[in-house]
């Protein structure tokens, strides 16, 4: 039998043309008349399983704590130093998920939680907890919305990649305007914004530039060819 | 180097010069690989077949090695016992997993008719298997249909001892001192959609020797030449519907290795090949086959003088050799070897054509052979590669890819078909 768009002959087993795939047009029962060339079985490579190293990981870091309390303990006699290496490891555990899951958006939730646990943990055992709850908090907060965000971004499938990154340099100049009312919230109780408006306006201007660039080609070419290293 | 066994097989051997970059960059997910099929015109014997892998691993104690990693280079460690043989799968050539095939660099495989084996390509070339595959199908029908074999080059005597010469590090031996690999062009790359991971599209052609050699006396060329320039032509006809401003085409160079064993008249059963690039540069417009026929006539008779060769086996034999280079340790070698050969391996090659030549089996085997097939595994930059190999008037081109389109594939074909030379596909794919 022919292929009858290639002009190949083909070998009885097949169905399709693998050339240009038009099915071939047979009328007899073919699965009972002719042997297959190949196997019909697919071969997987074995996939790591991340869900047991993540959960492999966890339990010596469990181990590591156990072993860090229990010392703690013996020595002082009470639970002082182990909590800040408790936090820490908790932490790590955290940030780890980053090698082992696939949902990018959890690890940074993940993520967010176990770094304000980390610093609630160091600002409540040193009396601190104004600056972590009107200072670091937000900070972190304002982080961690800022790379939910950029991954949001990035992430997205469509869109020309200089559109995005002009946007996320928008992003970027909000999260200082937002880290400096912080500040000023916290020192004055009032915002004044200062250093972030001077800092955010040319990363806006730069911002739109790129932003209209990326919509005029022929200028890109241009730009692209003047400014080649 | 220590003895073992009888007291001869070396215990362990360094790699040679061509494999020192495999172990570099193995993975979980990429390994070098090739494949040399024989299909019988019976069902596979499994039991038969042990025997006959029994007899013959030991009369090729090169294959009978395993990887192991130093502290400045990786070498090959005495590996007892035999590989098992397994069933084969519609996807052929996915990295070996050492530690489930008995530490052995080599796989076979066996569905219905069809005998493969997949070697790691540290171990040995194409020949190389080659011979081991048809040494192994010579005895399985030996035992099977009790046939009388006259051993030959490609055949061999598996009850014979194995040569001192077999196993020698040929590189070393013919490199002089003059080092020259060439400028390396950037070449046109076949771009398209890429199939999953763990698939590899085989398309083979069975093309009539006699028809293909009449249409290549036309052109006053050799087979391979002919193939060659039929290649570049399908891939052109591809660059001009994706790349419209001529100036802005790259070269298609492909990539043609060559046995030295040859040049050399050695028989060494470990890597000993070389390359030779031959390229037409589309940016000057479009080429006849004509044009192309005679520029790769030209640039591989250039090219294959052995002096060039020479200079290409000196550059990687002497690289190696490097006092800075060798006191670097394996794990830190390991990843800038890996690096640089994912940055340049491929760059300087459109495609590779790897032709094994025409397989002349004793007369006994012929009746009991159907086929015999090549192909080569994934490769990092390119999508695909082809090969070829000759055996009763028959010519099994081969394409493998690891991309969806097949269009390089269709074009070269249909162009062979348009020349009056039938073509039988057989696929992996259509079934």
């Amino acid at each position: 039998m022919y292929c009858v768009k290639c002009g190949v002959k083909l070998k009885k087993s097949l169905k399709r043309c693998p050339l240009c795939n038009t099915p071939v047009i047979m009328p007899i029962n073919r699965e009972e008349e002719f042997d297959t060339v190949y196997s019909k079985v697919v071969e997987e490579l074995k996939h790591i399983n991340y869900n047991y190293v993540g959960n492999l990981i966890n339990l010596v870091l469990i181990v590591l704590a156990l072993i860090v309390l229990i010392c703690d303990i013996i020595i002082t006699r009470k639970i002082t130093w182990s909590i800040y290496v408790l936090a820490s490891l908790y932490y790590f555990s955290c940030f780890i998920q980053y090698f082992l899951r696939r949902n990018i958006y959890l690890t940074h939730f993940v993520n967010l939680l176990g770094m304000e646990v980390l610093f609630f943990v160091i600002a409540y055992l040193n009396n601190g907890m104004s600056w972590y709850l009107f200072l670091v908090s937000p900070f972190i907060l304002i982080l961690w919305l800022y790379i939910f965000l950029f991954t949001l971004l990035i992430k997205r499938k469509k869109g020309n990649i200089l559109r995005k990154f002009s946007v996320s340099l928008l992003f970027s100049s909000y999260a200082l305007m937002a880290i400096e009312s912080c500040i000023d919230l916290y020192k004055y109780n009032k915002v004044e914004l200062g250093w972030s408006i001077y800092a955010s306006l040319p990363i806006t201007i730069i911002s739109a530039i790129i932003f209209i660039i990326s919509y005029n080609k022929k200028l890109f070419d241009e730009i692209k060819q003047r400014l080649f290293i | 180097m220590k003895n073992v066994n009888d007291g001869r097989i070396p215990n362990w051997i360094k790699l040679d010069n061509a494999a020192t970059i495999y172990p570099a960059t193995l993975s979980r997910r990429y390994a070098a690989m090739f494949r040399v099929t024989v299909t019988f015109d019976k069902k596979i014997d499994i039991k038969i077949l042990e025997e006959a892998l029994n007899n013959v691993i030991k009369r090729f104690p090169s294959f009978r090695y395993k990887l192991k990693s130093g502290l400045f280079w990786c070498y090959l460690k005495f590996n007892k016992g035999c590989p098992a043989i397994t069933k084969d799968y519609k996807n052929p050539l996915l990295p070996i997993n050492f530690k489930e095939n008995k530490n052995f660099m080599f796989r076979i495989r066996v569905f219905e008719k069809r005998l493969a084996i997949e070697i790691f390509h540290a171990i040995t070339d194409g020949r190389g298997g080659l011979i081991f595959l048809l040494t192994l199908a010579g005895e399985y029908l030996r035992l099977k249909e009790n046939i009388k074999i006259e051993y030959n080059d490609v055949v061999l005597n598996p009850y014979e001892k194995w040569k001192e010469e077999e196993f020698t590090n040929q590189f070393k031996k013919y490199a002089r001192n003059i080092k020259d690999l060439g400028k390396k062009w950037k070449a046109f790359h076949i771009k398209g959609t890429n199939e999953n991971r763990n698939m590899l599209n085989i398309i083979t052609g069975i093309i009539p020797i006699d028809k293909l050699k009449k249409r290549a006396k036309e052109y006053d060329c050799t087979i391979t030449e002919y193939i060659v320039a039929l290649l570049i032509d399908s891939v052109q006809d591809i660059q001009e519907k994706k790349v419209k401003r001529p100036e802005k085409r790259e070269p298609i160079i492909i990539s043609v290795p060559i046995d030295l064993r040859k040049v050399y008249n050695c028989n060494t059963l470990r890597n000993f090949a070389s390359f030779i690039n031959v390229s037409v540069d589309t940016k000057y417009g479009h080429y006849k086959l004509q044009e192309i026929v005679d520029e790769v006539k030209c640039k591989m008779k250039l090219m294959f003088s052995e002096k060039r060769i020479n200079a290409k086996i000196t550059s990687t034999v002497r690289l190696p050799e490097n006092f800075f280079i060798r006191i670097i340790p394996m794990f830190i070698k390991k990843h800038v070897m890996n690096f640089s050969e994912w940055l340049y391996g491929d760059r300087g090659c459109t495609t590779v054509f790897s032709n094994l030549g025409n397989v002349n089996l004793p007369k006994t085997m012929i009746p009991f052979v159907e086929e015999i097939g090549f192909i080569i595994g994934k490769s990092r930059g390119k999508s695909g590669s082809c090969t070829c190999v000759g055996y009763n008037n028959k010519l099994f081109m081969t394409f493998s890819s690891k991309i969806k389109e097949t269009d390089f594939q269709r074009l070269f074909f249909t162009k062979l078909v348009e020349l009056g030379i039938p073509v039988e596909i057989e696929s992996n794919k259509g079934e």
